[in-house]
């Protein structure tokens, strides 16, 4: 396959300085405290694993830095704008055009094929069908499920729809892929195989990798780990000490 | 049964949708109640609203102690558009018959107003009304005495009537011989036939829809129930005895909203309205109704399990299905149309040989049913015909696709109700503009004239006025500008026709015209009086008529300068008249002609007002045809009232669908939202997919209804006559009603639009 | 990383790769090295004194001795017993062993004891312990289905442990009490 091995040995915390950060974030839905001074950064071309129990508040987390919720506190920088005071409209140009999202199920749009559903990131950016079908269909050959692409969503295997929204997810070449539990409703054979193109083409498009999970052998497709507990963030991660 | 336990208690969603469904329920029950109660509403309007005139042909009894003397009371006479019928009636004897709802005769000068009359009267504002009948009110006319609660008549005591048999007449009872309430024969009857059908069809599929609502729901319940172990028999039951709470609850909510809704049967303003103790179901029509609306939703319920597989593990949904094909979907209006050729055939239509009703009844229903059949293929060929382009069209079009029945079914009540209705404006168009051509104009004006461009009123007094100057009393009328007091003769020529006299002295004729001099035994005509000097006419109303030579005359030109009430008039001095004998001149009518001021909005009713002072048993000049509501008007009004009826309930049921597939949608919207997708977009997207069934739903609709209509007023030899604003007024009404309930949905689905909807279930 | 543990399983696994053809004690170490061990190559010495040994139990001949330069000598081949010894082996069941915790357990309690912070013991494990699966994670992308097979048991079993330290980690002011009231 790729070289990964010896990429991700360069690319460290910090080596390029960080695409994406966060500092002091919390979030409160009602009288639930989801997030309390959560912090991270994500360097570019990173792959990262968000680690923590469920209830652990990662899910927010990842909302908060993608620019989908709005944290109460704190901020996200990312490339020169703070994401928790960027307008709306703002946010979400940037989640049209630079970043991806992978989520655990329910995320493909049942009435369309597959690679529609691919080519729908594209098309929300104005490309025009026909060429943005053609990029999807490409991709979607790449992750091994070019034979579904004209197939709903339905009439595929979870494993297959899964690597469709993971296409979804790479299409528009993002600069950050938000992974929400990716494999949890696979098995482990699936979820590799899933977790591996991901990562194996986020690392050829150069894409930072946002990977939450409880799972530690999905953590362990990640370049480090950053462990959430109790809607914070434990600073001893990266194996530093 | 569980799926009973299940509709009540399987939490707040399974509760909002029974209601929901027990209140579209209920709604169409209570519709189809008070179509149940039209045969006995009629029939009770039929059996009150009689004439006091015999119509029969029988003589009138000889005068006793038992018989009473009656005639009109300012004929014609109107209050602000709607009719008001007087009768003045002076007793012959003790035992003389009282009028229907009346206690007894009222004594000269009292009269008795039915309640509708009464508070006009109490109302300030009618001080003119007041003023024409300026009477002390001695009692209320009784519901039995009246057609409906708006009627407004009046029985006014009078002394010093003169039997004619005409005019006045003699009773020893009142309503006996009354005049059977007018069905207008087969075009009205096959207009109620219509109009019935036609705001029927409607509720019927607006009650499918309630019986479907909260399907989706549903189906995942069942397959809930499934995976506990339930076989297919009993998920069945189980999904029938869940409806069925809601059907029955529905069906009792209709009981009581048809009970509760009576009263305000009587705030219909059509016509006279209806009493709410006439709004009584047939009993068998109740108990089909009892019987047809579970049967009916059964039957729904069955079909929408019968398409969805509830297996243990999901819902799973036949898969690929077929796409509609069309030549089964077209039988049905076809079979429909041959029904109605065939009952509107020459040898069916109008006659009682073969019932022409039941098969125009049913054909009808089957070709506004049939459109419904024929939409979802006309939906699956334009879905596949469209672009793309924009995203929001593509992601439309495959959920209209993929949604089979659903996206058309919401459009079905709007394709019957606007197929309908355009059919029956067809008709009622064509009934109306030969109503309107075929008038008869003499029976309709007493002047000469096109009511249209009349700017003359005449009223004609039958009895000596009350009042030494009549003139007088109407100029004193601020919106009288000119009264001239006349004699009225009609004579009829040799060869038939009837011409008009007015009799009157120099100084008044000069009003009536300029006039070259005048002097007493002179004739003068206008252009069109139509009779020749010389010649012999008949004059007077009494068989045989008074002959009269025509004397010298001078004709006017037409168009003279000065003519202030009309042509086509032989204008005479009294001298000249009096030739032909002393006993015309005691019979001619006295009229009074009248020039009002037209922007005077109480012109009308201030010379009614002065009528009635002068004379009370005057009769009055007809209020011109455009300005009345005439019976038609008021069908097309009530169809306009039906339609926008149901085109609520089609609101209601569109509404609820569209927020059930919002919710059922919240994930993937969700994500998309995730994904960076515009709000317009989607909205855009929800948009697309109500607007494109319902721009095919109102071709349809135009298109069937026109056919429709076509056929019917073919049928009735009406001329097809149809007007493209009240087309278009419905084809917008339809349209506008499945967009507000898009819009409704907004809001809801831009709280979808948030990343709540992200977070695991 | 030693996948195979403990001699009691070296002696069958030569049992068994003797089974397809006689093979030279070099032979053996090379395929043994190749198809199990994935940190330490085999030491000469504990091929031949595992070879002693079956050689004494009689589970194996030797086929033929050759003449010449190198320091090979022997061939072994496998006989009736020692086919007879390796299904026996194949078909017992590995006693599942409790192993590593004891030692992470033995750490936990006794920094509960001494009031040292046990959740930072748990925590650098937990590092390490990632540290090790993305390694074998790496590892398994490039190699072939055997090497993948391979890290895919250390990787379950590492998770495993973790989930332990997981599920510790949350427990473990239940376990503070209950270290401290004995």
């Amino acid at each position: 396959m790729t070289q990964p091995t010896s990429r991700a040995e360069t690319v460290g915390p910090g080596a390029r300085g960080p695409l994406l950060s966060a500092y002091g974030l919390s979030k409160a839905f009602g009288p639930t405290q989801a997030l309390t001074a959560a912090s991270l950064t994500l360097a570019e071309g990173e792959i990262v694993a968000l680690m923590g129990p469920s209830g652990s508040g990662k899910s927010t987390f990842l909302h908060c830095l993608a620019g989908i919720v709005r944290p109460d506190a704190g901020r996200v920088d990312y490339a020169g704008t703070d994401l928790a005071r960027a307008a709306d409209t703002r946010l979400s140009a940037l989640r049209r055009t630079e970043f991806g999202f992978l989520f655990q199920f329910g995320q493909l749009v049942p009435e369309l094929s597959c690679v529609e559903n691919v080519a729908l990131p594209l098309r929300l950016g104005g490309q025009r069908r026909r060429a943005a079908e053609r990029e999807a269909l490409r991709l979607m050959e790449h992750l091994d499920v070019a034979d579904v692409a004209r197939r709903r969503p339905g009439a595929c295997s979870g494993g297959q729809g899964q690597r469709v929204a993971a296409a979804r997810a790479l299409v528009t070449r993002p600069r950050v892929v938000f992974a929400d539990e990716p494999t949890g409703a696979l098995d482990s054979l699936n979820g590799e195989k899933v977790l591996r193109l991901l990562t194996d083409t986020a690392r050829e498009n150069g894409s930072s990798v946002l990977l939450v999970t409880h799972e530690a052998r999905v953590a362990a497709y990640a370049d480090r780990e950053v462990i959430v507990r109790d809607g914070r963030t434990l600073d001893v991660a990266g194996g530093a000490r | 049964m569980i799926g009973v336990r299940l509709s009540l208690t399987g939490g707040r969603e399974n509760i909002v949708r029974t209601c929901l469904t027990a209140v579209g329920v209920g709604v169409a029950t209570a519709m189809l109640l008070l179509a149940a109660s039209l045969p006995t509403i009629l029939d009770r309007i039929d059996e009150r609203s009689t004439s006091p005139y015999n119509v029969d042909g029988l003589e009138d009894p000889p005068p006793g102690d038992d018989t009473a003397l009656v005639g009109g009371s300012l004929v014609n006479a109107d209050h602000r558009g709607t009719l008001v019928t007087g009768w003045v009636v002076e007793a012959e004897g003790e035992r003389a018959p009282a009028p229907p709802g009346v206690d007894e005769v009222p004594d000269p000068g009292e009269m008795v107003v039915s309640p509708a009359l009464a508070e006009r009267l109490d109302d300030p504002e009618n001080e003119a009304l007041q003023r024409r009948l300026d009477h002390p009110v001695v009692g209320q006319i009784e519901q039995e005495g009246l057609s409906g609660p708006h009627e407004l008549v009046y029985y006014l005591g009078h002394e010093g009537l003169e039997h004619d048999g005409a005019s006045v007449v003699r009773l020893d009872s009142f309503g006996g011989g009354g005049e059977p309430y007018d069905l207008g024969g087969p075009v009205v009857l096959l207009l109620g036939v219509v109009g019935t059908v036609v705001m029927l069809t409607p509720v019927v599929v607006f009650l499918s829809a309630a019986v479907r609502f909260g399907g989706q729901a549903r189906d995942r319940r069942l397959a809930a129930v499934r995976l506990m172990g339930a076989d297919r028999v009993s998920t069945r039951r189980i999904a029938v005895g869940e409806t069925l709470v809601g059907v029955l609850l529905g069906m009792l909510l209709g009981g009581m909203l048809f009970l509760a809704g009576r009263p305000f049967a009587e705030l219909v303003p059509i016509d006279d309205g209806v009493f709410a103790s006439d709004v009584v179901p047939v009993p068998a029509l109740a108990a089909l109704v009892l019987v047809l609306v579970p049967l009916i939703a059964l039957w729904v319920v069955l079909l929408a399990v019968r398409g969805v597989a509830a297996e243990p593990l999901g819902v799973v949904r036949s898969a690929e299905r077929s796409r509609p094909r069309l030549w089964w979907r077209l039988l049905l209006p076809v079979i429909g149309g041959a029904l109605l050729y065939a009952g509107l055939g020459p040898y069916v239509f109008g006659t009682t040989t073969v019932n022409w009703v039941v098969l125009v009844s049913v054909g009808l229903l089957m070709v506004l049913l049939g459109t419904t059949a024929v939409l979802p293929w006309l939906l699956d060929r334009t879905v596949r015909m469209l672009p793309s382009s924009p995203l929001s069209l593509q992601i439309a079009r495959r959920r209209m696709a993929s949604g089979g029945g659903g996206p058309t079914r919401a459009v079905n009540g709007i394709v019957v109700t606007v197929a309908g209705a355009i059919a029956l404006l067809t008709l009622l168009n064509g009934a109306e503009s030969t109503e309107r051509e075929g008038a008869d104009p003499e029976q309709e004006l007493s002047v000469g004239m096109t009511p249209d461009e009349d700017p003359y009123e005449q009223v004609n007094l039958s009895g000596e006025p009350r009042v030494g100057d009549p003139e007088a009393v109407f100029e004193s009328e601020s919106a009288v500008e000119e009264a001239v007091l006349v004699q009225e003769i009609h004579a009829e020529t040799g060869s038939g026709e009837v011409g008009r006299i007015l009799v009157a002295g120099c100084a008044s004729l000069e009003r009536i015209t300029d006039l070259p001099p005048c002097e007493p035994g002179d004739v003068f005509a206008t252009a069109g009086a139509g009779m020749e000097p010389g010649s012999e006419v008949g004059i007077g109303d009494r068989e045989p008529s008074t002959p009269w030579t025509v004397p010298d005359l001078t004709v006017l030109e037409s168009g003279v300068a000065g003519v202030r009430f009309g042509e086509e008039a032989l204008l005479a001095t009294p001298e000249a008249v009096a030739q032909a004998g002393a006993e015309v001149d005691e019979e001619v009518e006295r009229a009074v002609l009248l020039r009002l001021d037209d922007s005077h909005p109480d012109a009308r009713e201030q010379m009614l007002a002065a009528a009635g002072t002068v004379d009370p048993t005057a009769h009055v000049d007809p209020l011109p045809l455009h300005a009345t509501h005439s019976a038609l008007d008021n069908m097309k009004l009530m169809l306009l009232a039906g339609a926008i009826a149901c085109l609520l309930m089609v609101v209601a049921g569109v509404t609820v669908g569209t927020v059930e597939q919002v919710r059922e949608r919240r994930r993937v919207h969700a994500v998309l939202t995730a994904f960076g997708t515009r709000r317009r977009t989607l909205v855009a997207s929800v948009l697309w997919q109500t607007a494109v069934p319902v721009a095919l739903g109102v071709v349809t609709a135009c298109v069937f209804g026109l056919a429709l209509g076509a056929l019917l007023v073919g049928a009735a030899e009406l001329p097809m006559d149809t007007d493209a604003g009240e087309i278009a007024l419905l084809v917008a009404a339809g349209a506008g009603a499945v967009l507000v309930a898009t819009l409704v949905t907004v809001p809801l689905l831009l709280r979808t639009m948030r990343p709540d909807g992200l977070r695991s279930e | 990383m030693c996948i195979v543990r403990g001699m009691s399983a070296l002696g069958p696994t030569f049992l068994g790769l003797l089974e397809s053809r006689p093979q030279h004690g070099y032979d053996l170490k090379r395929a043994y090295d190749e198809h199990f061990a994935t940190k330490r190559p085999l030491a000469y010495g504990q091929v031949y004194a595992t070879l002693s040994r079956l050689l004494k139990n009689g589970l194996v001949e030797v086929a033929a001795t050759e003449a010449g330069g190198g320091p090979e000598r022997k061939r072994y081949a496998v006989t009736d017993a020692g086919v007879t010894d390796v299904e026996q082996w194949l078909g017992r069941p590995e006693s599942p062993e409790p192993y590593l915790q004891s030692a992470l357990y033995t750490k936990v309690v006794l920094a509960l004891l001494t009031g040292r912070p046990a959740d930072e013991i748990l925590d650098v494990q937990r590092a390490e312990h990632l540290r090790q699966m993305r390694e074998l994670t790496r590892r398994k992308a490039d190699g072939d289905l055997g090497d993948q097979l391979i890290c895919d048991h250390a990787l379950f079993h590492l998770e495993a442990d973790l989930r332990w330290l997981e599920l510790t980690a949350a427990r473990l002011n239940e376990l503070s009490g209950e270290v401290r009231g004995r």
